[in-house]
């Protein structure tokens, strides 16, 4: 544990832990766009700056350190987020997320030669980041600079992408558009049918291209992946019961031992499962 | 020729040095990208032949060699003849013939090729008599232009791989760093870090693998220091990295060359063959337990990549955007693993440290900046090229004593240093001393050595625009205070340039500056204000000529700008056949006239003229 | 054109190791004088790299065009020293004498004009490059005699 001085109260941090983190914890409000609780830290939209021995930094990239002494107030620091919000508010005037940012610190129109016709993304790469971790990597950006773009390559469907929608679900600024129907969904341009379930034929909620996906990276059978929720609720229930009941034999199976079957009747009579679990 | 110990490269280097003094006559040709672009290897092919023609052979006594960058490169071909040390300049390969008639056979002169001093208009025959030469102190650029890169034994001649083999010999990587802290040298390449401390820093880290990288993306524009040196010396860039590996425990070295290099490429790769073959480079080095390779990585072209965290994601096939920092690539760098990364001539001064001891490397300079910096000295200044001066030099020795003053006898009016990272320093700061701080206080800084004059013909704003949109340009576009601040910055100056610029925009220059210097994530914004900044702070009343009263002071903005032509005018027709759309009129030897509807202000006349009869207003 | 091989073969030259994506592109560059989609695919498929990471990076480093090129390539060199010296008027006249701006090509495909941010031949600015052959001290007029429509 290590002592840091935020706004001169003084809070107790783990070692590895940011700034930002700490700040968190302790409800001290950072604003931040390009954080996000499932990535690593990024730094690049210099919205959670804060001030470190008169130097500014980003508090989401910033470890915990003894005896640090910060400060999340003080007048560089305002001018620093100022500016960057009038640099954004200026990319993306239409953008709700940060119109609601920048009225926080006074700003309701920008001082810079606004974009109009731009979309609302803020290049926060929490979408590619996201893209990345799940394994996809279906976009990434394109070119450098001012020219910096979220794309997908060459401009067309994204051969990677599996509509998993977890890009346009976690976009700060709801940029990234999409289309859902019961059968289907289509994003980046690409259309997606839903999977089928192994078991009832009904439409899951995941594409085809995410059960081929997810088994592929788990080495499990694709029938595991495409299941609709019912069946899915219905499968946990059994292999649960049989746990319940009979407690070694899944294991036993794995080890290639057999047993005989237990009576469907005694699974789902069974009148145990949903008081145990309505208690907790 | 593999040399099991230190002790065969001793000898070898003894032998190398005997030769070169048995040589009586050398013949140099300089094969510099400069100069090979205005012909050097045309030259050097046709002497060969001369030579060839009257049967004189290429013995121990007579060499006619290719060689690194001179520095001089806007007088080549350069050919010198040792040991007069005569220099021909702007040589061309018809005049191989009579050079190896007089001067190689006959020792005469040919007071044609020589150089002519633009101050005192005399000729002169002898390299150190050159004003450009004779203020120099040569140390990192000793070499370049006196040994042919290609061949290792040349280095070996002139006592290289000497400072590798004391180094194996006495001293232990404590002593080395300790020898390197106590030369008190400071990184070449921008910062201006210590190098021995930051050696110590990863030295101090517990790992199974580190690596030096020799950051060679020389990206400041207007600096060529580092494409010299590679081309020129590669040798002693690799020796300085072999020293630094053996000093913090590395044993794998890349070197990060820009790819607009590819000589550069071309002789490192040559070097590397060469020392690998010899011994000097791979498992346990001259017999030692100490292994050492290197590999070359072409960069692909980003400026950003200059900057260490971005140039790690270079090497490890990522996009060059930064990573902030801590952790410092000295604890964490390339695949995760300690690592220094170096600039060329901070390497390059590495064996010269061990060589001449680190008393006599710290006994060069001025306050906290030991030994020499090696500037290129371009822009309008009379003789351009690289210079190598110790740190504490003026400006004014350097622009005037070396450079013989502006082009074409106009004023000085600022000299930009430190690339785009740097600043524009005025009239008024020309005699200050050139170090690390003095340059930083004054609004600008080291950077790798670039220093563009300006006289004034030269618009400060149009300079504070063009860094702008080349950073703007090089921008990685991770973090939004560079990324949209310098397009925002870009904008505003673009409108005043235009004439179409408010009083206000002064102030919002001043409001953005403050959020892209605090709140970029790395070097390259931090430090992308500094152009603007120091123009404002020195020469704001240009851009206030340019808001208020329209009018661009340099005649550089051409939206604000006029041609016309002034009574010196000779009716030479020159500049009306000069101008792409015609539209100069005028009889010959009467006064000429331009069509002020038809003009676009491409500056073709003014340029072509030869009475300074255009003007710009 | 059988890029399966070509990318092979470039690939077979590097060692086994994830950074070197950045030099098989500049081979690709060279082999084709710019990077077709094509070959881009193959060596995202070949290297087991996604394609938008290799499509990414192929945008950001500036040694690489996405589009064809012409048979000759002009660069016109934007460092500073070529700046304070006139390097405008250099790209203006190319632009006059090819009807291209930096980083276009002639519809005839003989000619590209690109902007370089820096050569490292400041002594002789301003310059330009055609063909890897370097041309110092340029003038407008200078232009016009190297280059002809």
């Amino acid at each position: 544990m290590v002592t840091i001085t935020i706004d001169g109260i003084e809070y107790e941090a783990r070692e590895g832990q940011t700034v930002l983190d700490v700040a968190k914890e302790n409800n001290i409000p950072i604003p931040s766009l390009c954080h996000h609780e499932a990535l690593k830290p990024w730094g690049a939209c210099r919205m959670c700056v804060v001030e470190l021995n008169g130097k500014i930094m980003a508090s989401c990239t910033l470890p915990v350190a003894k005896d640090q002494n910060i400060k999340t107030k003080s007048e560089l620091v305002k001018t620093v987020r100022k500016v960057v919000l009038n640099l954004l508010l200026a990319r993306c005037p239409h953008s709700k997320t940060i119109q609601q940012l920048a009225r926080l610190y006074g700003i309701t129109k920008t001082t810079l030669k606004a974009d109009e016709g731009r979309d609302n993304c803020i290049l926060c790469n929490v979408c590619t980041r996201v893209c990345a971790q799940l394994g996809s990597s279906a976009i990434a950006t394109v070119k450098r600079g001012s020219e910096k773009e979220i794309g997908t390559p060459f401009g067309e469907k994204p051969p990677d992408c599996i509509g998993c929608l977890s890009c346009a679900r976690n976009c700060p600024t709801e940029t990234i558009k999409f289309e859902e129907t019961d059968a289907g969904r289509i994003i980046w341009n690409k259309s997606f049918e839903m999977a089928e379930c192994s078991i009832c034929k009904a439409k899951t909620v995941l594409t085809k291209e995410q059960v081929v996906f997810f088994a592929k990276k788990s080495g499990l059978p694709e029938e595991y992946f495409a299941k609709c929720d019912e069946c899915a609720r219905k499968e946990t229930a059994e292999t649960f019961a049989q746990l319940v009941i009979n407690p070694g034999a899944h294991i036993m199976k794995a080890w290639g031992f057999t047993f005989g079957k237990l009576e469907a009747k005694a699974i789902t009579a069974s009148p145990v499962l949903p008081q145990k679990f309505e208690r907790s | 020729m593999r040399f099991s110990n230190t002790k065969d490269l001793g000898t070898r280097i003894e032998s190398a040095k005997a030769a070169r003094q048995k040589v009586k006559r050398r013949l140099l040709v300089c094969a510099g990208t400069g100069c090979i672009a205005n012909g050097s290897l045309e030259i050097a092919d046709a002497l060969q032949k001369e030579l060839d023609a009257r049967g004189v052979k290429l013995n121990v006594e007579l060499s006619l060699k290719k060689t690194g960058c001179h520095g001089f490169c806007e007088h080549g071909p350069l050919v010198t003849f040792h040991p007069e040390e005569i220099f021909y300049q702007r040589v061309n390969a018809k005049d191989a013939a009579e050079i190896v008639e007089k001067t190689v056979l006959k020792g005469e002169v040919i007071d044609r090729l020589l150089y002519t001093d633009p101050t005192t208009k005399q000729k002169v025959t002898k390299y150190f008599d050159i004003p450009f030469y004779a203020k120099q102190q040569r140390v990192v650029l000793a070499n370049c232009g006196q040994i042919d890169p290609a061949a290792i034994d040349d280095y070996f001649a002139v006592g290289g791989y000497s400072a590798l083999k004391k180094v194996l010999e006495e001293k232990n990587p404590e002593g080395v760093i300790s020898a390197v802290e106590e030369a008190g040298l400071r990184g070449r390449g921008g910062g201006g870090f210590t190098t021995g401390k930051k050696w110590r820093i990863c030295r101090g880290q517990t790992s199974d693998k580190k690596y030096l990288i020799c950051n060679g993306d020389e990206g400041d524009p207007g600096a060529f220091m580092d494409r010299s040196i590679m081309e020129g010396d590669p040798h002693a860039v690799l020796e300085g990295m072999m020293i630094g590996a053996y000093a913090i425990g590395a044993n794998e070295g890349v070197i990060y060359v820009r790819h607009e290099y590819p000589l550069a490429v071309k002789h490192l790769e040559k070097a590397i063959a060469d020392a690998r073959a010899c011994g000097i480079l791979g498992e346990n080095i001259l017999g030692s337990n100490f292994s050492f390779d290197v590999s070359i990585s072409r960069g692909g072209g980003a400026f950003v990549c200059g900057e260490e965290t971005a140039l790690l994601n270079s090497v490890m096939g990522e996009t060059g955007e930064p990573r902030p920092r801590p952790p410092y690539p000295a604890v964490e760098g390339l695949w995760g693993k300690p690592t220094i990364i170096n600039n060329v001539e901070t390497l390059a001064n590495v064996p010269t440290i061990i060589n001449k001891g680190a008393k006599w490397f710290n006994g060069l300079g001025f306050k906290n900046s030991h030994g020499t910096k090696v500037f290129s000295l371009v822009g309008k200044v009379r003789n351009t090229g690289l210079v190598e001066v110790p740190m504490g030099a003026t400006l004014r020795d350097i622009i005037f004593g070396i450079g013989g003053g502006i082009l074409n006898d106009r004023p000085f009016k600022a000299v930009q240093t430190g690339g785009p990272s740097g600043g524009c320093i005025p009239a008024s700061a020309l005699d200050l001393p050139i170090d690390y701080e003095t340059l930083t206080e004054n609004g600008s800084m080291m950077g790798s050595g670039g220093m563009i004059v300006m006289d004034d013909r030269t618009c400060m704003v149009d300079v504070a625009k063009y860094f702008i949109k080349f950073l703007m340009g090089e921008s990685c576009g991770k973090c939004v205070p560079c990324r949209e601040g310098l397009r925002q910055m870009s904008y505003i100056l673009e409108n005043i340039t235009e004439g179409k610029g408010k009083p206000e925009d002064i102030e919002r220059i001043r409001e953005l500056s403050v959020g892209i210097l605090n709140g970029s994530l790395c070097a390259l914004g931090q430090t992308a204000v500094n152009p603007v900044l120091s123009t404002l702070k020195y020469f704001e009343n240009e851009y206030h000529a340019h808001i208020k009263d329209h009018k661009c002071p340099g005649g550089v903005c051409k939206p604000l700008i006029t041609y016309g032509i002034t009574d010196k005018c000779t009716g030479c027709t020159v500049c009306a056949r000069a101008c792409p759309v015609n539209c100069i009129s005028g009889e010959k030897k009467k006064l000429h006239l331009i069509d002020q509807k038809k003009c676009t202000k491409c500056g073709a006349c003014f340029s072509s003229c030869r009475f300074d009869a255009i003007e710009v207003k | 054109m059988d890029h399966a091989n070509t990318i092979k073969d470039i690939i077979a030259k590097y060692p086994v190791q994830r950074g070197v994506i950045i030099q098989i592109l500049q081979d690709v560059h060279g082999r084709y004088n710019y990077l077709p989609k094509e070959a881009l695919d193959e060596v995202a498929k070949q290297l087991s790299l996604p394609v938008a990471k290799v499509y990414s990076i192929a945008t950001f480093y500036k040694a690489f065009s996405l589009k064809e090129r012409g048979k000759i390539i002009i660069k016109v060199c934007k460092g500073t020293a070529c700046h304070i010296r006139g390097a405008e008027l250099i790209c203006n006249e190319l632009e006059n004498i090819l009807g291209v701006k930096a980083g276009g090509t002639t519809p005839d495909m003989k000619y590209t004009v690109e902007e370089v941010n820096c050569v490292g031949t400041c002594a002789m600015a301003p310059v330009i490059v055609i063909d890897d052959k370097y041309h110092g001290s340029m003038k407008p007029e200078k232009v016009r005699k190297l280059v002809t429509k």
